[in-house]
């Protein structure tokens, strides 16, 4: 580390007494309306949550919020990748098939090729990081947008999990070993809500603090000056595509240790309820910028809504329709931010 | 890893001095199509000077900035540094020597701020090249700023909330910081700045060329080039039709020669700057 004279005062701004205190006032004036983005979206979820605890029987009992938490795991986990590839400038419709598939090629080599559980996982998480990386030269060596070549890779990875199931579910054991540590209790704690928690803080590290994160940020921000700055662009958007494939198959693991079956039907839906999860905690559609802190609130608001409606004795068929209502007014919030900002600074 | 610029050495190598011009190009041409952009064209940037080239649309300026900056190859004509006669296969070549552009879109990611920006993509990291030196980011960046006597706000201030002076300032304080480039091209680093944006700029401009760097400026705006400059060329159809230092010269002269008269109200070229095709 290079030694600064004058240490942490030189990371004060540079410039006489008035103009700083202009730039200064305008600085953090800014910073509080980034901030109040965030603290909307948190209102909303507490709202949200003030809401059902008031009105449901039992929202509040500790094995209920740790149902809700557990609800998130999926999506959760799942959103941390999406969260990379959209802050990247790009998209992944695969990833509910990429999950669904996962559980069921675990079940099929363990049932039908007496493969060890821990092995199949091995290998399934291979497929899961090598259908993203497939994705991701795909999108960046042929120049076909990732929504649409996502879009062909979901229909092909569903018809695969068909073809290979015929259409009926797998059912498949695993040992104790195995269902305890992708499934078991910690206590009243799930471990998957464990490993959710790794993934989300891990994520958020390696997205915020480190040189890849930055890359990340960058290619979505502007890709060519990304470019020009040396950053391997396509390279970045590859390792995005391959993180949000693995991340995908790892949760179909979760899955089994759990529920010990493969259904062709798994994950369907899912890419959309990821992608809502990953813009309501605010990251952007068109790249740049976004957070996975946002993106964790995002997945745990989505399963609140469901667990809350269904303490209410509100028809479970009602959730999408919140889901709906939600993501409106979580971008509309997030339009009208942006435009008082620069109007603030015009 | 980098590759080690095309570089013929033809003796002796001055450096870079006030004495010695850091770059001289000699007989640049460039057609496209029919287009011959740049017709033989000879310039000298000096450490420590701000060179202005000035003309109309069209006259030539951004092609000759190409070219200084790798970005395009000349047909015809020699590019010297200090004493050694280069041949640029792209940027990366006359970054490796030195030369950098800033061109007016500024290559700046909005959406990150100040700090990340001018470390865009060779951020200081730790042993494994992994985790971001975010402290030592943000006091190196202050210390750019201060270097270059530049007010900024926090270097954590998102590039997209700032104004277009300091937007211009961060691309100019990166190419410094970032390659600690000794000749410095900017591509109409004013347009579309306010009065008090421009000025911060022009003394930008003006300190750069004084800590001894060879500053090239391409620009429109005459009374900034007057103020700012010591030496300027102008271009007119693919051509340099005149050279002159900015105590011997004045707006009217240089507006002239622009538009392609001289002084006594001639034409100064005749239609010579279309090329027939298969006459090139």
């Amino acid at each position: 580390m290079t030694h600064v004279p004058g240490g942490a005062a030189d990371n004060r701004p540079v410039g006489d007494a008035s103009t700083q205190a202009v730039l200064e006032r305008q600085a953090s004036s800014l910073h509080i309306l980034w901030r109040t983005r965030e603290a909307l979206l948190l209102a909303v979820g507490i709202a949200l949550f003030a809401a059902f605890a008031l009105t449901a029987p039992h929202f509040l009992d500790l094995g209920n919020l740790l149902s809700i938490a557990r609800g998130t795991v999926v999506v959760a986990i799942i959103s941390v990748g999406m969260t990379y590839l959209i802050i990247a400038g790009e998209l992944d419709l695969s990833v509910g098939a990429n999950f669904g598939l996962a559980t069921i090629v675990l079940g099929t080599l363990v049932q039908n090729y007496n493969l060890g559980d821990f092995q199949a996982m091995t290998v399934v998480l291979f497929l899961g990081a090598l259908i993203g990386l497939i994705n991701g030269l795909g999108v960046t060596l042929t120049g076909i947008p990732s929504l649409i070549w996502t879009l062909a890779a979901m229909f092909v990875l569903q018809s695969v999990s068909l073809l290979i199931t015929g259409g009926y579910p797998i059912l498949f054991s695993v040992s104790k070993a195995y269902a305890f540590i992708f499934g078991g209790r910690l206590g009243m704690v799930n471990i998957q809500i464990v490993w959710a928690i790794g993934i989300v803080v891990g994520g958020a590290w390696m997205l915020a603090g480190t040189r890849f994160g930055y890359h990340v940020y960058a290619t979505g921000g502007n890709a060519e000056a990304a470019e020009r700055a040396g950053i391997n662009i396509g390279r970045i958007k590859v390792f995005c595509f391959i993180l949000t494939g693995l991340l995908s198959s790892f949760a179909g693991v979760l899955l089994t240790g759990s529920v010990h079956s493969g259904n062709p039907t798994n994950g369907m839906g899912y890419e959309l309820t990821v992608i809502a999860a990953v813009v309501i905690g605010g990251t952007n559609l068109f790249g740049g910028s976004g957070s996975i802190a946002g993106t964790a609130v995002g997945a745990a608001m989505l399963s609140l809504i469901g667990d809350g409606l269904v303490l209410d004795g509100i028809s479970i068929f009602a959730q999408d329709l919140v889901t709906g209502i939600i993501i409106i007014v979580a971008v509309f919030m997030d339009i009208q931010l942006r435009q008082r900002i620069l109007r603030f600074v015009k | 890893m980098m590759r080690k610029p095309d570089c013929l050495s033809m003796g002796e190598s001055p450096g870079l001095s006030a004495t010695h011009p850091a770059l001289v190009v000699e007989g640049l041409t460039k057609t496209f199509g029919w287009v011959r952009a740049l017709n033989g064209v000879s310039v000298e940037l000096h450490a420590g000077q701000v060179t202005a080239v000035v003309g109309d649309n069209g006259a030539g300026k951004s092609t000759l900035m190409k070219i200084l900056a790798g970005a395009v190859r000349p047909d015809s004509g020699t590019i010297r540094i200090g004493n050694s006669e280069c041949h640029f296969r792209d940027s990366s070549d006359a970054l490796a020597l030195g030369i950098s552009a800033v061109y007016q879109d500024l290559a700046l990611v909005n959406q990150r701020d100040i700090a990340s920006n001018l470390f865009l993509g060779r951020e200081p990291a730790g042993r494994f090249k992994i985790v971001v030196q975010r402290r030592r980011m943000l006091n190196e960046s202050a210390r750019v700023f201060a270097e270059l006597g530049l007010r900024m706000p926090t270097m954590r201030t998102l590039v997209g909330n700032l104004s277009g002076g300091q937007r211009q300032a961060v691309a100019i304080a990166r190419v410094i910081a970032a390659h600690g480039a000794r000749i410095v091209l900017l591509d109409e680093p004013t347009a579309a700045l306010g009065v008090h944006q421009s000025q911060v700029v022009l003394d930008l401009v003006r300190r750069l060329a004084n800590s001894n760097v060879a500053v090239m400026v391409i620009s429109h705006n005459l009374q900034h080039v007057l103020s700012v400059a010591d030496v300027v060329y102008v271009m007119f159809r693919g051509s340099v039709v005149g050279v002159r230092k900015v105590g011997s010269t004045h707006e009217e002269e240089l507006v002239g020669m622009i538009v392609g008269r001289t002084s006594a109200g001639n034409p100064l070229v005749s239609g010579d700057d279309l090329v027939a095709p298969g006459r090139q």
